[in-house]
């Protein structure tokens, strides 16, 4: 087996490059308790942070809001769960913002998923994001080891 | 920017019904003086390096040859020995598969691992699909970013651009065409994700590709299921100048445009 090893790029380690953005804030978020997914719609809600930085946007009475911080004009944001197998079913992941879907994901006839919802959105000051597994019927979702989780971005 | 991306030259046979540790033999660096990979230590682990504190991890790979009647699978990206971020897939001809950690905290000496899990046939991987990528501080390297939504519904002839409308994110004017998005000035890295749904959906397979200048980067293929909707995640190395653009393929199908989104961050 060969080691290949070259250098693509022009920077040199520690660089950025000219115009890059500051995030306003980051914050990475998972589901450690367990928690049921139904038909009608389930917000999910986060119970353990990963790493964060200018954080606080996690609303911490609404568990499931990623409140937008002032100045923001979009968020980059990855969501993933999956439910525990069970019968073949249906499930959609959305991405909301105040309450109204701008992203969905369809899985249909699938015991498990994954379910993975992500994407560049546009948001503002004072809006929030939630991340939403509706199911055909009422399923667990899998938590633990970082299989319901989320990313969240904010510029 | 600075990152590699870990890969295998060679097809990978995925064994059956056993969890199997990808090996890789190639390091490729953008921007970076960090090395990440050392086949004389070990081939499965992408190593954190000293100085390195914040990265972002994909994990990238779709399987083919499973036969007619499709496997149960698990992709599983492990941290230091131990499972970290898992993404199962059931009843699949093709397993489609990427996922992105996010922006995590590391310390030197954690290392990662790709290991494949399959309760059902073997298959080859693609070789293209596969790889494990590492962005060093991606928080302090986005220099812009892209949304666009499709601007009609598309009837799906072979492989199938959307015609994207006019961006509603785009700061670094980088929409080249109805189709293409050209890389910035500075951009050393782009990822790019696509997500579409089929207005009436039906059993069959979807497959999505991601493209620099004319040629497949990345691959999603989703079979032996109704499901209407697919997407693609694809992290890739750029230079100024280059295009980029995804296609869809499914049968028979039509995309609904209003649910077919292209998102594209640049990195330098």
């Amino acid at each position: 087996m060969s080691l290949l090893l070259f250098q693509v790029g022009m920077g040199a380690a520690g660089s950025g490059a000219s115009g890059s953005l500051t995030p306003l804030a980051w914050e990475s978020w998972s589901r450690a308790a367990a928690l049921n997914a139904s038909s009608s719609g389930t917000s999910v809600l986060w119970d353990t942070a990963g790493a964060t930085s200018g954080g606080g946007m996690r609303d911490g009475t609404n568990t499931d809001r990623f409140n937008v911080p002032t100045g923001a004009s979009f968020a980059v944001v990855s969501f993933k769960a999956q439910c525990s197998a069970g019968s073949t079913g249906d499930v959609t992941a959305n991405i909301k913002v105040n309450g109204t879907t701008v992203r969905t994901f369809k899985h249909w006839g699938q015991y498990w998923g994954p379910f993975r919802a992500e994407g560049v959105i546009p948001v503002s000051s004072g809006d929030y994001i939630t991340f939403e597994v509706v199911p055909t019927a009422t399923y667990a979702l899998y938590v633990g080891q970082n299989i319901t989780s989320c990313s969240v971005r904010v510029f | 920017m600075e990152g590699s991306i870990i890969s295998s030259g060679v097809a990978i046979g995925w064994p059956s019904n056993s969890d199997y540790l990808v090996p890789w033999d190639t390091e490729t660096k953008f921007g970076s003086t960090y090395d990440f990979f050392d086949a004389g230590t070990s081939t499965t682990r992408l190593v954190i390096p000293t100085g390195v504190t914040n990265v972002e991890i994909f994990q990238c790979a779709a399987a083919d040859g499973f036969g007619a009647t499709g496997v149960d699978s698990r992709w599983v990206l492990m941290k230091n020995g131990a499972d970290y971020m898992v993404e199962q897939v059931d009843n699949q001809q093709w397993a489609p598969h990427s996922l992105r950690t996010g922006v995590i905290t590391v310390t030197p000496g954690d290392y990662f691992q790709f290991e494949y899990r399959t309760y059902g046939g073997t298959g080859d991987c693609q070789e293209t699909a596969t790889r494990m990528v590492v962005v060093v501080n991606p928080m302090s390297h986005l220099l812009g970013a892209l949304h666009a939504v499709a601007t009609t519904d598309i009837s799906i002839t072979g492989d199938t651009s959307p015609v994207w409308g006019t961006p509603d994110i785009d700061n670094l004017s980088t929409q080249y065409s109805t189709t293409e998005f050209e890389a910035p000035t500075d951009a050393l890295f782009a990822v790019v994700s696509s997500n579409g749904s089929i207005i009436t959906p039906s059993s069959g397979w979807t497959n999505i590709k991601s493209y620099k200048n004319g040629t497949v980067v990345g691959a999603a293929l989703r079979d032996n299921q109704s499901t209407p909707s697919a997407g693609i995640l694809t992290p890739i190395p750029v230079t100024a100048g280059d295009l980029l653009k995804v296609t869809y393929f499914r049968s028979g199908a039509t995309l609904d445009g209003s649910e077919t989104h292209i998102n594209i961050e640049w990195y330098g």
